[in-house]
């Protein structure tokens, strides 16, 4: 057996699961460990208190290590990922620390089952606005974020949106627009200049709520100025919600976006024709 | 009386009845299924329970012979429920049971109770670990649970960002 403090210096070198498993083999190791045995432990301990610290002290837990923060946005995400929030289908990737956490989680799960906690119950009461519903969306846990428009103007509540896309755009992979607006011209051209901002963007929703179908007089039917695409890799979902819109400013739209979309979603287009246009 | 013998990591073994044994879901469940794979009825069963040490499991036991007589509580209940409960079940008893205990034992306790399945005892100690996270700064909390901050650089400040946009939005 070797003296205490060469097993103390062996310890040092474990993950805290290799040190749960010394802790646990004889008495004698236990003992060694005694001091350390809140640090190892903390990580595997937090998803299970979470559901009992309120809130605003539950954000100083992301800020204490990183085991930490990425225990407690681990557990938010597959609360966003779980169907019930989320029907679209749309999942966050894990980040690579993520993935190494839930590698982590996984070997520990072997021999505990963490199933029955419900942390989902606990999410939808803790973090009420994180329904999919609300607009109260954080682009840094979740990805993702809804803009509502007034009149042609994008704005999120509180922020203005030229404020808030070139700060935080980087960071959304999901994104959905709500637009009320009357100028089809306007609504596309606005996107497109925006696109730019997203360059991670994934997923696009596109939801506008026309006041009025206005008829569009001919020569506006076709955009006046071309606009520079950004060329965004990775995106591959585009969906488009209620469009009753003219047929040839969507057409446009679909041909300049269709290299880079792979899926797409059209729901309640008026026009059958449309879809000879697009071929995914 | 049935008996079941319940085995520690470090290889401690430990004769309960074995309706005090059923009281932990995980062990009951142990229980079934060695019933159904082992051809004599009459054999004791042998559960060997490789994550918990002896010092840990005598502590579980104790709490579950304490609260044998108790309602057992459904696993998946609603948090405000489950708060209710909780409340109501920390006995004087409790208080005492869990007082001497080390913040890493009490740990460790949660980890066995989420193991076994023994709701009452997982509330408990939850509680008692949040009340050292609850109103704390992150500084205490550190100090508490003798974590180092393993951020560098200007990721805390970060983080710190992130968190002001969840908690004023």
């Amino acid at each position: 057996m070797l003296p205490p403090e060469l097993w103390n210096h062996i310890f040092q070198y474990l993950s805290p699961e290799d040190l749960f498993s010394v802790s646990n083999t004889c008495p004698a190791w236990n003992e060694l460990l005694e001091d350390k045995k809140t640090t190892y432990l903390f990580p595997f301990v937090l998803p299970l208190i979470m559901g009992h610290v309120e809130r605003k002290t539950l954000f100083n837990c992301r800020s204490i290590t990183k085991a930490s923060k990425s225990g407690f946005d681990k557990t938010l995400q597959s609360f966003c990922n779980s169907d019930d929030v989320n029907p679209f289908g749309h999942h966050h990737e894990d980040s690579i620390s993520q993935r190494c956490l839930r590698e982590v989680a996984c070997k520990l799960k072997r021999h505990y089952d963490f199933s029955h906690v419900n942390f989902k119950e606990f999410l939808q009461k803790v973090f009420p606005q994180f329904s999919t519903t609300s607009s109260e969306f954080n682009p840094f846990l979740l990805r993702h974020m809804v803009l509502a428009s007034r009149s042609g103007d994008v704005y999120l509540p509180g922020h203005h949106v030229r404020s808030i896309l070139p700060k935080f755009g980087h960071h959304l992979v999901s994104l959905d627009l709500i637009i009320e607006t009357n100028s089809i011209d306007t609504l596309f051209s606005r996107i497109v200049s925006q696109l730019s901002l997203v360059p991670n963007l994934k997923r696009l929703a596109i939801n506008p709520s026309v006041l009025q179908a206005e008829t569009i007089p001919n020569h506006l039917a076709r955009p006046t100025t071309s606009y520079n695409f950004p060329k965004l890799e990775t995106w591959f979902t585009l969906m488009l919600k209620m469009f009753s819109l003219q047929e040839i400013s969507i057409v446009w739209f679909l041909q300049c976006l269709k290299r880079m979309v792979t899926s797409l979603l059209v729901l309640f287009v008026r026009r059958p024709s449309l879809q000879r246009h697009f071929c995914p | 009386m049935a008996l079941v013998r319940v085995i520690s990591s470090d290889g401690a073994a430990f004769l309960v009845s074995q309706r005090l044994a059923k009281r932990s879901g995980k062990l009951k469940t142990e229980i079934e299924t060695f019933r159904k794979s082992s051809d004599n009825s009459e054999a004791q069963p042998e559960i060997r329970i490789v994550t918990i040490r002896a010092e840990i499991l005598r502590l579980v036991l104790q709490w579950l012979q304490q609260h044998q007589n108790d309602p057992v509580l459904p696993a998946n209940q609603n948090e405000q429920d489950g708060r209710g409960d909780a409340e109501m079940g920390q006995s004087q008893w409790d208080r005492d049971f869990l007082a001497p205990m080390d913040l890493g034992i009490v740990m460790e306790l949660i980890l066995a109770a989420n193991h076994l399945e023994v709701k009452g005892l997982l509330d408990i100690t939850c509680k008692l670990v949040e009340s050292k996270i609850t109103g704390r700064t992150v500084d205490e909390i550190r100090t508490a649970f003798k974590l180092k901050s393993d951020f560098k650089g200007n990721e805390e400040e970060q983080t710190r960002l992130e968190n002001r946009w969840c908690v004023e939005n």
